[in-house]
């Protein structure tokens, strides 16, 4: 791997780990606490997309041929505004409006934040809008792409399914389905809840060209994102596997990471953690970020 | 600006009855407005799509037996500037209650839903395939219109005028049954949205109507009036935003009001008015529909259950005769 490149990944890490930076202390200052197992296990699948593969503006967020990214799994707004704000969407002092009266910025996805695309919280939605995005964007010629981002608790959702089987039907290469593959729902294994597995034989039997990755590897993740379509005529899902609330020092793994009011201390020591990630990240590529 | 009601020529519609009414206006809006797109669920043909899909295969699509993915997609759809109209059965609102809600309404996209197969269209089908419920559920959804055409001339100018002039979301409740004609051209083109039509102006009673009801509450003041009663006859043909101001105004001016809709009482038309009155004027409203505390039955036709739930002319007389001898 050459120096640039390095770099550039280095840098994903770096502002995968700010963004969780943001969402804690949002979620800590607003005083309710906060999604952060779903939020933090998606943390660079978000980074990584607006930061290296999505087709995006900040200064024109509707520019028509953009790409659009569909966040299904509407609970991890927290995160997505941390990202967006990094990304210059919006001024982060924005994020401490999070949890006032009529605010933009709550627990689910707002059409008021800059930047999102559609409001989700319900689960089972968003792989439908993608669908329909998918194919107005064939009709209308454009070249550019939808991603949804969808939780691995919300596929016991029927629709979900409804959804998967009717992307082949359309032909929707520039449609990707990127799973957060947590293994937890919101109160326990995913397996025990209701079992998914086999999930990647499962979606490529739905026609999707199906890549399993780490979802914190940076590189990895960037990689196979700038493959897409994986095969021409046919949608693309990469199933991410990911840590339920990766840099919680108490809670990375566990189902109780799914929403948590953290106390002053934990709070600390939360922030501390990943203050030193992004000190290791920024020491890589030897610039203060 | 030319408006879409110059672009109706009613004459084509004449000679055409039913779902070939719809047929019609679909392939005309087609034609008009190329970001049309129509939407089935394994419903195009029986939802008046057989046209639209042989001038415009390119614009259809069918989403199998799979409602919410549907009305998903149309929200994504609209988020690229088509305009959908998505096609299904009546008794489907309750399934895809979510769907409208949160990614239709909620997120305020420019999407129209049509049934032309409600209340008791399907009668032999049974509770399961009567259209109860989709107004008492979908009037509560911010963002949403819902219109209920009485007439084919009422229904055409509707349909254009939801599709074509209407930004938002929009559920137009259609009918099979729909046959009878009251309206002139000329009284039609000053359909309006969110407007209701004074068909008579009366001072001793009011009934409103919306969709073929309105038919029934026609003939029935008909024969009110030569037994010497003046009656107020109102089309609201759109429920959501109601008229408000009229029904104000029949409370205020007549000595009570009826109110007569095909579909549960929970909810709809007669609900709505009662609302009105309970907290602007408060005056006696009797209300026709389907009970709402018991699961609808089975019946050889239309017709003979609207009989059944006094959907008709006799219910309407007596109810008149009991609001004015109090």
């Amino acid at each position: 791997m050459n120096n640039t490149n390095l770099k550039n990944i280095e840098k994903l890490n770096y502002l995968a780990w700010k963004s969780r930076y943001l969402c804690t202390k949002t979620f800590h200052e607003s005083g309710k606490g906060g999604h952060f197992g779903g939020s933090f296990s998606s943390a660079e699948i978000l980074t990584t997309l607006y930061n290296g593969i999505l087709r995006i503006d900040p200064k024109n967020p509707k520019w028509p041929n953009r790409d659009h990214l569909i966040v299904s799994k509407g609970h991890m707004a927290g995160i997505l505004a941390s990202v967006l704000a990094i990304k210059g969407f919006f001024l982060i002092k924005k994020l401490s409006e999070y949890d006032q009266l009529g605010s933009a910025f709550g627990m689910h996805t707002t059409r008021k934040i800059i930047g999102c695309e559609f409001a989700t919280g319900s689960l089972g939605h968003g792989l439908g809008v993608g669908i329909g995005v998918a194919i107005a964007k064939k009709m209308d010629h454009f070249n550019s792409r939808v991603f949804v981002l969808m939780g691995d608790g919300e596929l016991d959702e029927g629709s979900v399914w409804e959804a998967f089987m009717s992307a082949n039907k359309f032909h929707l290469d520039n449609l990707i389905a990127i799973i957060d593959r947590n293994m937890f729902n919101m109160e326990g294994n995913t397996e025990q809840t209701m079992p998914l597995e086999p999930l990647h034989s499962k979606l490529s039997s739905f026609g999707w060209e199906v890549k399993t990755i780490d979802g914190h590897d940076v590189q990895e993740l960037y990689n196979t994102l700038s493959k897409i379509p994986f095969t021409k005529d046919k949608p693309s899902c990469i199933i991410a596997k990911t840590i339920k609330g990766k840099g919680l020092a108490l809670k990375e793994g566990v189902y109780k990471s799914h929403y948590i009011k953290m106390n002053d201390r934990d709070y600390k020591d939360c922030i501390a953690n990943i203050k030193e990630k992004m000190l290791n990240s920024t020491a890589k590529v030897g610039e203060n970020e | 600006m030319i408006s879409v009601i110059d672009k109706i020529n009613f004459k084509e519609y004449r000679n055409l009855i039913n779902r070939d009414i719809l047929r019609k206006i679909l392939l005309e809006i087609g034609k008009i407005e190329k970001n049309t797109i129509l939407l089935g669920v394994d419903s195009l043909e029986s939802g008046s799509g057989n046209l639209f899909r042989e001038k415009f295969p390119e614009r259809v699509f069918d989403f199998g037996i799979a409602e919410a993915n549907m009305i998903s997609a149309t929200a994504g759809f609209s988020l690229m500037n088509k305009i959908p109209i998505a096609s299904f059965y009546g008794f489907l609102v309750p399934r895809i209650a979510e769907q409208i809600r949160d990614d239709i309404c909620y997120n305020n996209c420019n999407v129209k839903m049509i049934t032309n197969t409600s209340c008791f269209n399907l009668a032999t089908g049974g509770p399961t395939h009567h259209g109860t419920e989709d107004l008492s559920i979908l009037n509560s959804f911010p963002n949403l219109t819902i219109i209920v055409p009485a007439t084919p001339k009422e229904t055409i100018i509707a349909v254009f005028q939801a599709v074509l002039e209407h930004r938002g979301p929009v559920y137009l409740r259609l009918t099979r049954q729909m046959e009878e004609e009251i309206y002139s051209d000329d009284q039609i083109k000053k359909f309006k949205i969110g407007k209701s039509i004074t068909l008579l102006n009366g001072i001793d009673i009011t009934i409103i109507a919306a969709g073929r009801s309105l038919i029934v509450a026609k003939k029935a003041a008909k024969s009110l009036q030569s037994k010497g009663i003046s009656v107020r006859l109102i089309d609201m043909h759109t429920i959501k935003p109601i008229d408000k101001e009229v029904v104000i105004k029949a409370a205020q001016e007549t000595k009570g009001i009826i109110t007569i809709e095909d579909g549960n009482l929970n909810g709809g038309l007669g609900s709505t008015v009662c609302q009105i009155t309970a907290n602007f004027f408060p005056t006696i409203v009797k209300m026709i529909g389907v009970p709402s505390d018991k699961f609808t039955i089975i019946g050889p036709s239309e017709d003979i259950l609207w009989d059944y739930y006094g959907i008709n002319i006799k219910n309407i007389e007596l109810l008149a005769d009991s609001i004015l001898q109090r």
